[in-house]
């Protein structure tokens, strides 16, 4: 019976861990973000103004970030040519981890960027991989998402369009 | 006809082998004050020291026993109260946190008159709340020649955040953490965001009075010892338990320093 009753409560327990959603900001100021990707070349979030900019903290042993990377560049897919770019921040990791990551597991095309020592990290708060910031065309913090989601699903889609025009 | 004898006689040494395992540690109940009744597996060993070990698997985890009995061997003893099962909760390490922290104080108490040796509290994750909760109302309530048989603790990977930490949000820590006045050591996993907060929360605990020192466990993810899915590195960490844990234990026993977060050990 009491083993019963841990399965109910773990089942319990794994189904509250599946119910994650964007959370409105609450921080304060944009963080500043410039870093460099994997071919050196520095990337700087004041310079995507006008975009709604996804920047996601990500670790190459995160199982939920594994998962969600094909859905993120699905995201970016279907949101091609639209003012939109996600900026994925490996999470203090080698340039060697995150080739051989790329290499083996998931082919990412979109944009990575290496904080070998975590001071995006730090600025950003991130305590969770992978934690996601959605950042409006003003360049404001708008959502926060800790954990891994499906992000081509509709509702993801129509509030970054959102973002995009505006709302 | 010899096939089978051989068969049987594998399967009589497996058994013997695994009984031999399951059956090391001898298990007692005891009912605290609270009407909770505790299972107690307890590995004796000769030594002064004695590790109470808060587990999340039901307290007879494979690791964490093989773990006992090596430490056993080199003369350190270890109880595990299977506080999980007493309150009906899951075994995972999120569970830990429900532990109610005047039950590990009855624990503690108990630990310390029981066996007279020196007690030395484990656990991981959010365990680590209730355990030093638990602690501090033990030296509180202890009297003046026991008070220094809790000689300290040594956390995996602890979660001290009084609530979820929200990204680009300060985190906030349990109280206990600046009211913590024990030795501790903390082993993080080099595979983890928290690896990035350890020195901000060792800095709390030193703000508190806390002798903190503390390693890096390189290629190794939180909760590593318990987990189904567990790495070749996971796995070769594990076997590392008995060994890291000494080391633990010698640090722990170190003169305070006026600095006592200098004792960072790097991987």
């Amino acid at each position: 019976m009491k083993k019963i009753l841990l399965g109910l409560c773990g089942l319990f327990l794994f189904s509250a861990a599946q119910a994650m959603e964007l959370q409105a900001w609450s921080g304060g100021a944009t963080p500043p973000l410039a870093l460099k990707d994997m071919n050196g070349k520095t990337h700087n979030l004041e310079s995507y103004r006008g975009k709604v900019v996804m920047v996601q903290f990500w670790a190459t042993y995160c199982a939920p970030c594994l998962k969600e990377m094909p859905s993120m560049m699905r995201l970016e897919k279907r949101l091609a040519g639209k003012p939109f770019v996600i900026l994925a921040v490996n999470m203090g990791e080698t340039d060697k981890e995150v080739k051989d990551f790329l290499k083996t597991k998931v082919k990412a095309d979109f944009t990575i960027l290496m904080d070998e020592e975590a001071k995006a990290l730090e600025a950003w708060k991130v305590f969770v991989a992978p934690s996601s910031f959605l950042i409006d065309p003003q360049g404001k913090v708008r959502y926060t998402l800790q954990g891994g989601a499906e992000w081509d699903d509709k509702e993801y889609v129509q509030l970054i369009s959102d973002l995009m025009s505006g709302k | 006809m010899a096939k089978r004898g051989l068969f049987l006689a594998g399967v009589w040494l497996v058994l013997q082998v695994w009984l031999g395992v399951a059956c090391a540690a001898p298990a007692s109940a005891l009912t605290l004050s609270t009407g909770t009744e505790v299972s107690l597996r307890t590995f004796p060993s000769q030594g002064d020291t004695l590790l109470l070990w808060f587990v999340c698997d039901e307290g007879h985890g494979a690791n964490e026993a093989r773990t006992a009995q090596e430490l056993a061997s080199r003369g350190y003893e270890t109880w595990f109260p299977d506080m999980l099962e007493a309150h009906f909760l899951p075994s995972l390490p999120s569970s830990l946190k429900q532990l109610p922290p005047e039950e590990i104080t009855e624990m503690i108490a108990h630990a310390v008159k029981q066996s007279g040796k020196k007690v030395v509290l484990v656990t991981s994750g959010h365990g680590a709340g209730p355990i030093l909760k638990g602690a501090r109302a033990w030296q509180e309530q202890a009297p003046e020649e026991t008070r220094n048989a809790l000689s300290g603790a040594i956390l995996f990977n602890p979660d001290l955040y009084s609530v979820p930490p929200a990204p680009g949000v300060e985190a906030q820590y349990d109280p206990v953490v600046l009211q913590t006045a024990l030795p501790l050591f903390i082993f993080q996993g080099q595979l983890s965001p928290g690896r990035w907060w350890l020195e901000h929360l060792k800095v709390q605990f030193a703000r508190g009075g806390a002798k903190v020192s503390s390693m890096v466990l390189p290629k190794v993810r939180g909760h590593f010892y318990v987990r189904s899915d567990a790495t070749d590195d996971e796995r070769a960490m594990t076997q590392r338990l008995p060994e890291l844990i000494q080391d633990a234990l010698q640090q722990l026993q170190q003169p305070i320093t006026s600095q006592p977060h200098q004792n960072e050990t790097k991987p």
